[in-house]
């Protein structure tokens, strides 16, 4: 029988990045004891799954850690993206018609090379189940809508090439908050053009602007997209009560955005308002996604709920208005900027991990290629990280990659160890699933 | 010397145990009209000639009273008066309407909002027994215990609260817990009196207990006021009489094979697994705790079939073998042909078997055919159950990266069919296997010995500096520096006192489970949070032998 709701409630009571931090061992245990006083767990229209383990292999499918992933990457990570894709398969075999996997620690700041912990991410465990989605059950057009405060910056990285993930965020402006970016500019690679949208919401935002922007904007996206599987990054801190950001959404906006929302699978990301928020929100999330009523979900304590005012509903308008311009212009700005690029397209970014000081710097080449998406490079060099300076030099093959453009992968990452100075190369060969070491 | 009387579906037994040996036993049909007659039958047969009645020390049974009284359906009305506050719409989730009070209690036990009943609230018939359940009351129960006195000012004799059922999490499970226990108090009341009328008449003065679903017993007032706890006691009492007989030290898995049905339990470290939240009565989860059981409609009295793929066990069950008078091929009957057991007609049993043979098979063959297919529709159980059990969700890091699967190491069989089916279903597992004497009074065996169990839990808030015994309605105030120790101490005590109060010998109490967790207020900490789960250490006042006597 198909469940309307695969439950992977994993809160890692014994995990912490340290002692205060706000990602640390009882984040997710007042959400557990609403969770288990209103009986959730005891519905009928919710099955709860225990998270696997995830393997090497399914971490590698998406990341190249430096210099090896057991130097990062804890047993929590392993199974909390271990719980996304139990998720993963719940929905796709078929058991359950969604899933949620609210599981922590939390992955959409983590990028496709990882040096460390960025904004309390290690591994991204969105990006991994959506390789596993790809890897697995072959699955073709993803469209992923990132509902936390803070800009879905390394999910964003990691699908910047990709035509076939839309990636839509909305947060609070990168101007007034971490990380710092998420502006409608950064809207994908010449080739992926479009497949990137960024909303940056003025602080103060609350629900009735985050539902008109929704309705009136990502909605129409949506259905315009059609994405075969569609995934909600369900950070919950654009909750009023939460310290780290300054939006007034509520637990009911919240609840109504999943309903509307009807993603395939929703993953937890951030969200620190543990007491006052994290166990309505979830309540209100897991009860709407399980297609039940939600409408008698509210905080009690509401005293630091304000209304919405002129100014935030201005930048929706606008914001509306510039996001239907982009997707409605885009299949001719694409073209535009692949005839600019011409055979190859570089960026280079400066990388923060505020967690654990360490500042990357990466050259990024996507080359094109005629009869294929041709393959990526990376030059990557970090200081601060837990063996001081270390660098690495990585060639990406895509999964439909034609075999000449593979072979230039690894003979350019053959020839930068050849010249030498970078300490660490790798492939990471999507079409043999596997990251190798050169 | 002990006396345990199981009160089961068909038959009603009695043991009495003395030396680690069970000295009389009877065995009597179980009335169902008036279960306290068949009881006191058996307990005559038992008693008859042993001279043991001045001799009893405790006397405890196990009974489907309540079991049966909710299968069926008749119960008295019960007012639900629920506070659930903002959340989950529970007002469908329990067996009968409620009536909605406004309210609401948080999370960390603070009391949002106040509630009362309103001076209007009519509706509801004043001569039932109540139920208050407030969501959180665990936290704090004073919302419920403020509901209970204006409930009892009005006149309501039994109201019966959410908190006092468990101190553990779960609004709708105590709730329900609340309402089946307030459903039966007084056809419990009634039966007790009645057992205790019998064995006054009898000269038996030594206290009474009563089996709870967890396979503890309780004493005759505690049982009096936790009515719903006596559900499922059947199976319970199968799982303390194998431990009373086998005392399994390594992982096991036991059958319970009677007539119609066939009950599953695993072991580790001896003693049974537990379910993870409670038991459901009549499809509604409670608080009951229980243990983790399957049953599978195979028994000695399954009906065979012949199909185009072999033999068909059951499902239903017809009647008595063909061996014993019965109309249709059974289980019962191949193993009399096979001579697993040794009563009945075996000319009768072999041309039952030779009604399924195709031609040309000796009517042994598909005997042994019968026994294979039955045992490995108990084998597919198990298999799922310990797929199941691997998959139970758990919440630490490290209950996932070191999980291992159940494998047991032994198959344990008690009940009337284990002969016949357990050394084939060992065979399948590819383990070895035990058939305990005495498997067929195990129930009784295991009421009679069952030692008292009490679960109590303790929640510390050192932020708040707020300590309570959620069942208790106890509160205390305490400083920054309390500790899980202090919290185990304060547990200990009131375990102790309420074995005292219900005459129940203090024998150590352990901590079931404990967790602590710091509360973080603007970057410094602020307190701790500490949970805590302990009980009476449960078990059997002794292992026993075997047989003796009559």
């Amino acid at each position: 029988m198909t469940a309307p709701l695969g439950l992977v409630f994993f809160p890692a009571v014994d995990w912490m990045i340290s002692e205060t931090h706000p990602e640390r061992q009882e984040r997710l245990i007042y959400t557990y004891d609403q969770i288990v006083e209103e009986g959730l767990l005891d519905l009928a229209a919710i099955r709860e799954y225990k998270p696997r383990v995830a393997g090497r292999r399914d971490i590698e499918r998406t990341h190249i850690v430096v210099p090896d992933l057991n130097n990062i990457v804890t047993d929590a990570h392993l199974v909390s993206a271990g719980g996304t894709l139990t998720a993963a398969d719940a929905v796709m075999k078929g058991e359950v018609k969604r899933a949620f996997a609210l599981v922590r620690p939390p992955g959409h700041h983590a990028m496709r090379v990882a040096h460390g912990i960025r904004g309390f991410c290690t591994i991204n465990i969105e990006a991994i189940m959506i390789d596993y989605l790809r890897k697995t059950y072959g699955a073709g057009r993803i469209a992923v809508v990132d509902t936390d405060v803070h800009h879905g910056d390394g999910t964003q990285e990691i699908f910047y090439h990709d035509p076939d993930t839309l990636f839509i965020s909305f947060h609070q402006d990168g101007h007034t908050l971490y990380p710092g970016s998420g502006f409608m500019e950064e809207a994908g690679s010449p080739y992926a053009f479009g497949a990137t949208i960024n909303l940056p919401l003025l602080p103060e935002t609350g629900d009735v602007g985050v539902h008109l922007l929704f309705d009136e904007l990502i909605r129409p996206i949506l259905d315009d997209f059609q994405p075969d599987i569609l995934i909600n990054s369900a950070g919950q801190d654009n909750h009023y009560t939460d310290m780290l950001a300054s939006m007034q959404v509520t637990a009911q906006g919240y609840a109504r955005l999943a309903d509307k929302l009807k993603a395939d699978i929703a993953v937890l990301e951030g969200g620190y308002s543990i007491e006052a928020a994290l166990p309505y929100v979830n309540t209100g999330i897991v009860l709407a996604m399980a297609g039940l009523d939600y409408s008698r979900v509210l905080e009690p304590d509401r005293r630091d709920l304000r209304p919405e005012g002129k100014h935030t509903a201005a930048r929706v308008a606008q914001l509306v208005s510039d996001g239907r311009a982009l997707w409605s212009a885009r299949g001719k700005l694409k073209a535009e900027k692949i005839a600019k690029a011409g055979s190859s397209w570089t960026r280079k970014k400066p990388i923060y991990y505020d967690t654990d000081g360490i500042r990357e710097m990466q050259t990024e080449t996507a080359f094109y290629c005629p009869k294929c998406p041709g393959y990526l490079t990376i030059d990557s060099s970090a200081r601060g990280s837990y063996f001081g300076e270390q660098s690495a030099f990585i060639a990406v093959v895509w999964a439909a990659s034609c075999p000449d453009c593979a072979k230039r992968a690894y003979d350019a990452v053959l020839r930068a160890k050849k010249q030498g100075g970078h300490d660490y190369f790798f492939v990471q060969d999507k079409a043999k699933d596997l990251l190798e070491r050169i | 010397m002990l006396l345990g009387i199981d009160v089961g579906g068909t038959f009603t037994d009695a043991v009495i145990i003395e030396n680690e040996r069970v000295l009389y036993s009877a065995k009597r049909h179980t009335t169902h009209g008036n279960v306290a007659e068949g009881l006191l039958a058996a307990l005559d047969g038992v008693l008859e000639g042993s001279g043991a009645a001045g001799k009893l020390k405790r006397a405890a049974i196990s009974t489907t009273l309540v079991t049966n009284a909710i299968a069926t359906g008749q119960l008295p009305k019960v007012n639900i008066f629920a506070v659930p506050g903002p959340g989950f719409d529970c007002r469908k989730a329990f067996p009968a309407p409620p009536v909605v009070i406004d309210g609401y209690t948080d999370h960390r036990g603070h009391n949002v909002h106040y509630a009362k009943l309103p001076a209007t609230a009519g509706g509801f018939l004043a001569g039932a027994p109540a139920v208050v359940s407030a969501k959180f009351s665990v936290r704090n129960p004073e919302s419920e215990l403020a509901l209970e006195r204006e409930l009892k000012a009005r006149g309501v004799k039994d109201v019966v609260t959410g908190h006092s059922m468990s101190g553990l999490l779960g609004f709708i499970r105590r709730t329900n817990s609340a309402y089946y226990t307030a459903a039966t108090l007084d056809l419990c009341a009634g039966f007790f009196a009645a057992v205790r009328e019998g064995l006054k008449k009898r000269a038996i003065h030594a206290p009474l207990y009563v089996l709870k679903a967890d396979g503890g017993t309780m004493p005759e007032n505690l049982a009096g006021r936790y009515t719903a706890e006596t559900y499922f006691t059947g199976p319970a009492a199968s799982a303390v009489g194998i431990k009373a007989l086998v005392n399994p030290a390594r992982r096991a898995v036991s059958l319970d094979i009677g007539g119609t049905t066939t009950d599953i339990a695993f072991w580790e470290g001896n003693r049974p697994l537990f379910g993870k939240r409670g038991a459901k009565i009549n499809g509604y989860p409670t608080a009951v705790r229980a243990l983790h059981l399957s049953s599978v409609p195979v028994g000695g009295d399954s009906c065979l079939k012949r199909t185009e793929s072999g033999i068909a066990i059951g499902p239903g069950r017809v009647g008595p073998a063909m061996a014993l008078g019965g109309s249709v091929p059974t289980l019962t009957d191949a193993f009399l042909l096979l001579r697993f057991d040794d009563f009945g007609d075996v000319e009768k049993a072999r041309s039952a078997m030779r009604s399924l043979a195709r031609p040309g098979e000796a009517p042994e063959a598909v005997a042994g055919e019968a026994v294979r297919a039955a045992a490995g529709k108990i084998v597919a159980v198990i298999r799922e159950m310990i797929e199941e059990y691997a998959l139970e969700p758990v919440y630490r890091v490290e209950d996932v990266i070191k999980a291992h699967k159940f494998a047991p190491e032994l198959v344990i069989g008690i009940g009337g069919a284990a002969k016949g089916l357990v050394p084939e279903i060992a065979g399948q597992l590819g383990l070895p296997f035990d058939i305990p004497a005495a498997a067929l009074v195990a129930n009784a065996v295991g009421a009679a010995v069952a030692r008292p169990t009490i679960l109590g839990v303790l929640r510390a808030d050192t932020a708040l500096g707020r300590c309570i015994l959620p069942q208790a309605a106890q509160g205390m105030d305490i400083d920054r520096k309390f500790s899980v120790r202090d919290g185990e101490i304060l547990l200990t005590e009131w375990l102790r006192r309420e074995a005292q109060n219900g005459g129940v010998e203090f024998h150590g109490a352990e901590t079931l489970w404990q967790e602590q967790f710091p509360v973080i207020r603007d970057g410094w900490q602020s307190g701790n949070i500490i949970n805590i789960a302990m009980q009476l250490t449960p078990g059997v006042f002794f292992t026993v032998k075997g047989a003796g006597g009559q």
